[in-house]
């Protein structure tokens, strides 16, 4: 179990499928979503200072820009992450943040 | 998946409110229903001698008491050993079947870590979920809490129903009045009045979960004026609720990613999330709610609650501004250009190569 988020490295997350059946194209479906997901993942992630990657089917790299790296096994634990190598949260309301975002 | 494997775990009922609120004379009446029959029941105990206990050996049910004071303290040892216990013991034979368990809290608990427990504690989730939190508070002494008690208001801002009790003695506050404040803590709630004897149906086997009631339950706060509730007196001022309607179908994707980070970052004054959302691509609504840092599974509605097809979401929280809050939901939301493409039509061309991305 992950420490940081309490959730099982490979389990469904709340926010994965949508409580869709395992079609044949449920993988790719979720594959496609998981892009999306860390496309605006990183819109957020970059003004923090993070880069993300990818790393296994489900699983991310974390970087900070000196190079401090985390496994981030699930999407779930992406923000529990983020606040252990940043040392604290990353706040959806900051201003400054919410700034950045309109101008993306 | 997830909607079928939920809705075949046991449903589980938290029972909570301040001391002295009638919660265990509740607990009785519903257990002797019909419609709870099969119920295992968890009472806390706070000293040595188990009042609630004693009470509730008269009641058909099999009672493991918690040991060692409040539950909030012990939740992820002793409340999630008492539901494993209960579970060994029923598949071993050894107590009769059950399928549904009603744990009722201290007076002083805070429900959140309690949802936590069953959300996150890896053998309870995959067998038992949360069904909803029902919230007794007395009309006599209902201000008095809310305005002394953290615990009170929690426990209010938590509940799925919330059943006043005392209605009947004279110096109860007036029904309009405690309604008033009680939609001013939590608009999405609903209250009962305890001596109109709300059923065990009611209280008990309607959940947003439960495929047979999902409806109901949506329906039961989606299609209500959720916006007068902020402007309503809240006698402890530290809660406050928002209510965002969002006229354009959202992308799940950027709700997803908001969510995930502002209950990381403040899921301890984030006290209850409902939503009903309108997703591109999605012919029906999804149901979302949480408490706290804890998030259910989201679900499918068969149908949307009323001709309203806006997403909804209502927020109860403390220490945060409402502006900032709606800014920054919707800030997310504008990062995404949500589908208009059906998901049976993104199936179709998936299946046959068509259309990649």
């Amino acid at each position: 179990m992950c420490g940081l988020c309490g959730i099982l490295g490979s389990e469904e997350h709340w926010s994965d499928t949508l409580g869709e059946q395992e079609t044949a194209t449920y993988k790719q479906r979720r594959r496609r979503e998981l892009e999306t997901r860390m496309r605006l993942a990183e819109v957020v992630l970059k003004p923090n200072g993070l880069k993300l990657k990818r790393w296994s089917s489900d699983g991310f790299l974390l970087a900070t820009k000196t190079g401090k790296t985390l496994v981030v096994p699930h999407f779930a634990a992406l923000a529990a992450h983020a606040e252990e190598l940043r040392g604290k949260a990353i706040d959806p309301l900051d201003p400054d943040l919410l700034a950045r975002l309109e101008r993306s | 998946m997830t909607a079928d494997r939920h809705d075949k775990k046991i449903p589980v009922n938290l029972i909570t409110g301040f001391l002295g609120s009638g919660k265990t004379t509740l607990l009785q009446r519903l257990l002797e229903a019909p419609e709870a029959a099969g119920t295992a029941v968890i009472i806390n105990e706070i000293g040595e001698i188990s009042l609630d206990h004693i009470l509730l050996e008269q009641v058909d049910g099999e009672v493991a008491v918690l040991k060692g004071g409040c539950i909030c303290c012990t939740v992820r040892t002793d409340l999630g050993e008492a539901i494993i216990s209960l579970n060994d013991k029923k598949d071993r034979g050894l107590i009769p079947p059950f399928d549904r368990v009603v744990i009722e809290t201290t007076g002083l608990a805070d429900p959140a870590p309690i949802v936590a427990t069953l959300m996150l504690e890896r053998v309870l989730r995959h067998r038992f979920r949360l069904s909803n939190v029902i919230t007794t508070i007395d009309a006599v002494n209902i201000h008095r809490h809310l305005e002394n008690n953290i615990e009170a208001v929690k426990q209010l801002a938590v509940a799925d129903r919330i059943l006043v009790t005392k209605t009947d003695l004279p110096d109860a506050e007036t029904t309009e009045r405690i309604e008033e404040v009680l939609y001013g803590v939590n608009p999405t709630a609903e209250i009962h009045d305890a001596q109109a004897r709300p059923s065990a149906h009611k209280l008990l086997i309607t959940d947003i979960s439960n495929p047979e009631t999902r409806m109901q339950e949506a329906q039961s706060w989606a299609t209500r004026d959720t916006h007068h509730s902020t402007h309503a007196q809240n006698p402890s001022g530290a809660i406050k609720t928002l209510s965002i309607e969002l006229d354009q179908p959202i992308g799940w994707n950027a709700f997803a990613l908001w969510l995930t980070f502002i209950v990381q970052a403040h899921g301890e004054n984030i006290l209850r999330l409902k939503g009903i959302l309108n997703i591109g691509g999605e012919n029906l609504p999804i149901a979302i709610h949480g408490v706290q840092h804890t998030i259910h599974p989201p679900h499918h509605l068969e149908e949307w609650p009323s001709d309203d097809r806006r997403s909804k979401v209502v927020m109860i929280f403390r220490n945060l501004e409402a502006t900032t809050l709606e800014k920054s939901l919707r800030t997310f939301l504008a990062l995404e250009e949500p589908s208009v493409i059906s998901r049976e039509m993104q199936e179709a061309a998936l299946a046959s190569d068509k259309i990649p991305a």
